[in-house]
């Protein structure tokens, strides 16, 4: 994000805000707020975008640090995914299966980065689990986020696996083709909280 | 449960840029959005529901359930987008959760709990991160489809932002008081719900602004100053010791 997006949106927020509204009544927008108008980048089109567009970013390979061959028993990626046919099926990942899962992928890529899409190995004998583990490692960090807001709100497993897997999380995602994965996705308002009973009394 | 709105959103399907290497993130991104969004109707028909209740203006309520409908037309529009990137616009929905009625409250007091979270927190946040996701994102069918949104989103913010000063007009000192300490419970609220959904793992490269991509870090900065330089002076001003809710949140 450019500092100009992030203060411009922050402007436009604030403008709201104070009861100045940017947009026209009945939610239709006239021009944004600030809009093109002082923007330094001027207006921009799909084709300079793809202009734009530069490789990926093609860390170093290192299928050799895998070679542990950490027996995980991760059930086969066709028990978990796709997830809409396997709603609660990351419930049935258990730790050690998830963090054996972690270290099995994490093995692939360099040390203390991030295994970036595509670095995994095609599925092979030598490489058979890793399907399996990304899949493993998708559907619980899936599964504990839709759970977390619920009638007892705990976040802290799925704060803690996020964590753990944080660097194979997003090359997970592509492996596993139906990716909820690392994704910014805060938009629509949660349900509000209760007031909590020790709050009460405090209150 | 499913939440399949493959019929609704394959008509609405834009064209999007062709970023093969980032499609799997857009799709779930998209997807992500469509469920968010999609429950989000649940939210504001809970408000409408409790704002009659109070004996509030029945144009309140109505006004509430057009927010309704405009996030399940969100959700079919971020649904859109996963079928223009190849997906299919189906994914597992979230576990409906109680509306909090607020019953220890006064009647103003809990509709008043529930717009401040909804509308001036959650709503004003969102605002700030799809706005500034829309500056930088190139012209094209895909703005167009977020500009929507975004409008409405500003809408949404906007009533929460113009009803709280009305309604705190009919509250007492007791009552401010004590929205004070609901603030502390929200802000936590919000605070674990951003993080949870802005993971500092979305590092998407430069290119995926095209696409809706974000990264998680830079929307937590965001979300941290509309929270530091909006929400809280503005919510401050109006006498419900923001700061104070804000600097108390943990505890």
């Amino acid at each position: 994000m450019n500092s100009w997006a992030f203060r411009a949106a922050l402007r436009a927020t604030a403008r709201v805000a104070l009861g100045v509204t940017a947009v026209g009544c009945g939610g239709s927008v006239a021009a944004g707020p600030d809009a093109a108008v002082d923007s330094p980048a001027g207006p921009t089109s799909e084709a300079a975008t793809e202009q734009d567009a530069a490789a990926v970013t093609d860390a170093p390979v290192a299928p050799d640090r895998a070679s542990a061959a950490l027996a995980c028993n991760a059930p086969p990626a066709s028990d978990l995914l796709p997830e809409a046919l396997h709603v609660d099926a990351g419930a049935g990942i258990d730790q050690a299966t998830f963090d054996c899962c972690v270290a099995r992928i994490a093995a692939f890529g360099p040390p203390d980065a991030a295994v970036w899409i595509n670095e995994l190995p095609d599925a092979g004998p030598a490489n058979a689990d890793v399907t399996s583990c990304c899949a493993a490692i998708v559907t619980r960090l899936d599964y504990e986020e839709r759970t977390m807001f619920g009638v007892a709100p705990d976040a802290s497993a799925w704060v803690s696996d996020e964590r753990a897997a944080a660097q194979v999380h997003w090359a997970c995602c592509a492996e596993a083709n139906e990716p909820e994965g690392p994704t910014c996705t805060p938009w629509g308002p949660p349900m509000p909280p209760a007031m909590p009973r020790q709050q009460l009394e405090v209150a | 449960m499913l939440l399949d709105l493959r019929a609704e959103a394959r008509p609405l399907a834009p064209s999007v840029p062709s970023l093969p290497h980032l499609a799997a993130s857009a799709r779930a991104t998209w997807l992500g959005r469509m469920v968010n969004e999609h429950a989000s109707a649940h939210v504001f028909e809970g408000l409408a529901r409790q704002m009659n209740a109070a004996g509030l203006d029945a144009a309140l309520g109505a006004q509430c359930l057009t927010f309704a409908e405009e996030e399940r037309t969100h959700g079919a529009l971020c649904g859109a987008v996963v079928e223009a990137l190849g997906g299919a616009a189906i994914a597992p929905a979230l576990r409906p959760e109680p509306f909090p009625s607020h019953e220890d409250a006064t009647p103003i007091e809990g509709v008043l709990r529930n717009v401040l979270s909804i509308c001036c927190l959650s709503e004003t946040v969102a605002v700030s991160l799809i706005g500034a996701e829309r500056e930088e994102m190139p012209a094209g069918m895909l703005r167009a489809k977020l500009t929507r949104i975004w409008a409405d989103e500003i809408g949404h913010a906007r009533f929460g932002w113009v009803q709280v000063p009305r309604l705190l007009t009919r509250t007492g000192a007791q009552e401010r008081r004590r929205l004070g300490e609901y603030l502390a419970v929200a802000f936590a609220h919000l605070e674990r719900h951003e993080l949870a959904h802005l993971p500092l793992a979305a590092a998407p490269p430069p290119e995926g602004v095209a696409l809706g991509l974000c990264s998680g870090a830079d929307a937590r900065a965001l979300f941290y100053a509309t929270v530091a330089e909006v929400i809280v002076p503005r919510l401050d001003a109006m006498g419900l010791g923001a700061s104070e809710a804000w600097r108390r949140r943990a505890s």
